[in-house]
């Protein structure tokens, strides 16, 4: 009976640090709340999740990060070299960046930082790689484009011709 | 290409035969940042 | 007796709209190219749906403008001038719908009128995601409406001169650089020109030393420049100048929107030999003036509230706001919420003060203008020292623009009733995001935010909030860009139609 007790304590021991694993997000502030309420915040410890965007600018005294949340608000990390040596493809038109969990520091005006309002890492670890998108052309507007095309050109006839009797025919039309 | 460089080359004139406008322009933002910067140390002192 | 317009008046109308809408839809080549140029051919089509609609009405337009007679008139013009701006609004608002980043089509109208405007206020969904050729026509936008779209037709596509000063009047231009008018664009197009490569280039260079890569680095550094110097305030991210993180980018914007905010005939003087103007102009004065003076309640209200460690960041973030606030840019570093909840009220009407002041007459930027500011001001002093002075003593006042002028009633009574027009469409913007149960202080700050074309955001402007406010931000950044004149006309011109006779 012990044992059976030890078993399912253990195997639900197991399943809680696996979920917790699997689903990162769970401790993690929305970035649009850390904006927003950025006073309660201040100075804290915070772990955020989203999609890396833009570019990864270096600088002398590391790299800076913007993290885009599910919101549509997006917020400066400055990160250690080291620590995003896997972190790679950033999001734009053609590609879905890499979806990362930052831990670190949140500042609402960071004074070695010229007053920025942004994270510096302690930890960023990719959750999910990105990847590239692909845009398909789409034939149908490809031939609206066309067909429209020629309408311009036809009409442009049109009111090249008229326009020109017009002015051959005497076009002082009265008042 | 003829049409580029011609565009540049007329740019460039444009450029140089402008710069001491330029100047004068740049030499106006400067003052005008240094007077920021003056207000900022006048409104410290006021405030402290 | 208010006559009635007669058929010949439309066809007049009709083809000056029709000529400048061909020219806008000319301008569908550059994001076309970029889209070839950055591999987007999913794109293609959606300009080239856009050009053929664009260029069709403007066909149509001039379809039943055919045998036009006469002369333009003052009030023809000031109707081409306001109903340009308000179709072309819809037809270049189609490769925004068409990208799929709108939540509907007036959105995507609101964000065509805010570029085209210079406002910079945005309704767009999902910015960091939008492709290089969108982006490319976001910024094209309002580099042509800094300028002037019918600036642009007049520089370029328009061979006849008849009726052209008053239509470059009717788009709130009213100063000549040169006796002719289309030589007059022409300046205007070559100093923008300049500055575009001079200031694209120092851009580059700063954007490569900051860490971001070419061809990336080249693009932003274009459409920053076109953001800055039309005083638009549109940025290819969503964080605007916050997501460079970097001091030299914010200094270099900071130089193009001081720039950009400049009188273009003060620009021409001064590459023209003539130095001295830059210190004596009376809108160069004026600016010097108000910038000062709200920055300094700027300053001391960030310095009280303790928000920033040093006197330097003090400086680097207030300036940089006042400034782009000041000259109706709109760029931000910092989060639209933070300027009323952590910067304080003081500092929001300051932001709001300069807002309204807005930049130079004739320049790319909007609000009150410097000149009309000075000439307020002077007409003050003038009544100030004739209440001083005996009441049979004559004095003249004069004010230096160019040359020096004497300073008349009309001047003032003209400059005054612009500026109650721009106060009563800020405080109607502000009543009516008040009614929509925005705090008074958010209402008014986005209003005049709207109505001087700056595009500062205090986190009202978003794609949930009602749509009787953009609508309204939509007519307020129109009637501000055009400085109410062609609004009169088109008022004068609608009376007409209805109780002419």
């Amino acid at each position: 009976m012990i044992t059976r007790v030890c078993i399912l304590i253990a195997a639900a021991f197991l399943a809680s640090s696996r979920l917790s694993a699997a689903a990162p997000e769970d401790e993690a502030v929305a970035v649009d709340t850390l904006i927003a309420q950025a006073r309660n915040y201040d100075g804290k410890e915070v772990v955020i999740v989203g999609e890396l965007v833009g570019d990864i600018m270096a600088r002398k005294e590391g790299c800076w990060l913007n993290i885009l949340g599910k919101n549509g608000v997006a917020i400066g990390v400055m990160a250690d070299r080291n620590s995003i040596r896997d972190v790679s493809i950033a999001g734009d038109y053609s590609h879905h960046g890499d979806y990362l969990r930052v831990k670190g520091t949140m500042y609402r005006f960071a004074a070695n930082l010229g007053g920025e309002t942004c994270i510096i890492a302690k930890e960023v670890t990719t959750i999910r790689k990105g990847y590239p998108v692909a845009h398909s052309l789409s034939w149908k507007r490809l031939a609206a484009g066309i067909v429209l095309t020629g309408a311009s050109i036809i009409f442009g006839i049109i009111v090249r011709i008229q326009a020109g009797s017009t002015a051959v025919g005497g076009g002082n039309v009265p008042r | 290409m003829i049409l580029t460089m011609k565009t540049f080359r007329s740019i460039a004139t444009h450029i140089a035969s402008s710069s001491w406008g330029i100047v004068v322009e740049g030499v106006y933002i400067v003052l005008l940042l240094l007077l920021f910067y003056s207000i900022v140390l006048i409104c410290s002192v006021l405030i402290h | 007796m208010i006559s009635r317009p007669y058929p010949n008046d439309f066809r007049l109308i009709s083809n000056q709209i029709g000529k400048v809408l061909c020219g806008i839809s000319l301008l569908y080549s550059i994001p076309c190219v970029t889209a070839v140029a950055c591999g987007e051919w999913d794109q293609i089509p959606d300009y080239l749906i856009s050009f053929n609609a664009c260029f069709i009405a403007g066909l149509i337009f001039i379809f039943f403008g055919i045998g036009a007679t006469g002369r333009m008139r003052w009030v023809h013009s000031m109707v081409v001038a306001a109903f340009s701006w308000f179709i072309a609004d819809p037809l270049c608002a189609m490769p925004h719908y068409l990208s799929g980043h709108f939540a509907s089509y007036f959105d995507a109208m609101f964000d065509v009128m805010s570029g085209f405007t210079t406002t910079g206020l945005i309704l767009i969904l999902d910015l960091d995601h939008i492709s290089h050729s969108l982006n490319m026509w976001r910024h094209l936008l309002t580099y042509v409406g800094g300028q002037g779209m019918i600036v642009l037709v007049l520089a370029f596509l328009v061979r006849g001169t008849a009726g052209a000063y008053m239509m470059y009047v009717g788009e709130g231009k009213d100063e000549k650089l040169l006796p002719n008018v289309i030589h007059t664009t022409r300046a205007i197009w070559i100093i923008s020109t300049v500055y575009l490569f001079l200031g694209t280039a120092v851009l580059l260079f700063v954007l490569e030393y900051e860490g971001i890569a070419f061809p990336r680095s080249l693009l932003h550094a274009l459409w920053l420049f076109m953001g800055a110097w039309s005083t638009g305030g549109f940025a290819p991210q969503s964080q605007s100048i916050l997501y460079y993180h970097s001091v030299y980018v914010e200094l270099v914007t900071l130089v193009i929107m001081i720039l950009g905010s400049f009188n273009f005939v003060l620009h021409y003087a001064v590459w023209s030999g003539n130095p001295r103007e830059m210190f004596k102009n009376i809108e160069i004065r004026a600016f010097t003036v108000t910038a000062s003076l709200t920055f300094a309640i700027l300053a001391c209200a960030l310095i009280r509230s303790g928000v920033y460690a040093d006197l330097v960041t003090v400086l680097r973030r207030g300036s940089y706001l006042l400034i782009s606030g000041h000259t109706t840019t709109g760029y931000m570093q910092v989060y639209a919420n933070q300027i009323i909840q952590d910067w304080g009220e003081l500092a929001t009407v300051a932001i709001i003060v300069a807002m309204a002041f807005g930049a130079s007459a004739c320049s790319t930027g909007g609000g009150f203008k410097g000149l009309r500011t000075g000439i307020v001001a002077k007409g003050l002093y003038h009544e100030i020292k004739r209440i001083m002075l005996s009441e049979d003593a004559y004095f003249l006042t004069k004010f230096h623009h160019i040359k020096d002028i004497i300073l008349t009633e009309t001047h003032v009574k003209m400059a005054g009733l612009i500026i109650i027009c721009y106060v009563a469409i800020h405080l109607i913007g502000a009543l009516i995001g008040s009614l929509f149960g925005y705090p008074f202080v958010n209402a008014l700050f986005e209003c005049v935010s709207a109505g001087s074309n700056t595009g500062l955001s205090c986190g009202v402007t978003a794609p949930a909030m009602p749509a009787l406010l953009k609508g309204y931000y939509i007519f307020a950044m129109w009637a501000g860009r055009l400085e109410f004149i062609s609004l009169f006309g088109l008022i004068a011109f609608g009376i007409s139609i209805l109780r002419g006779k």
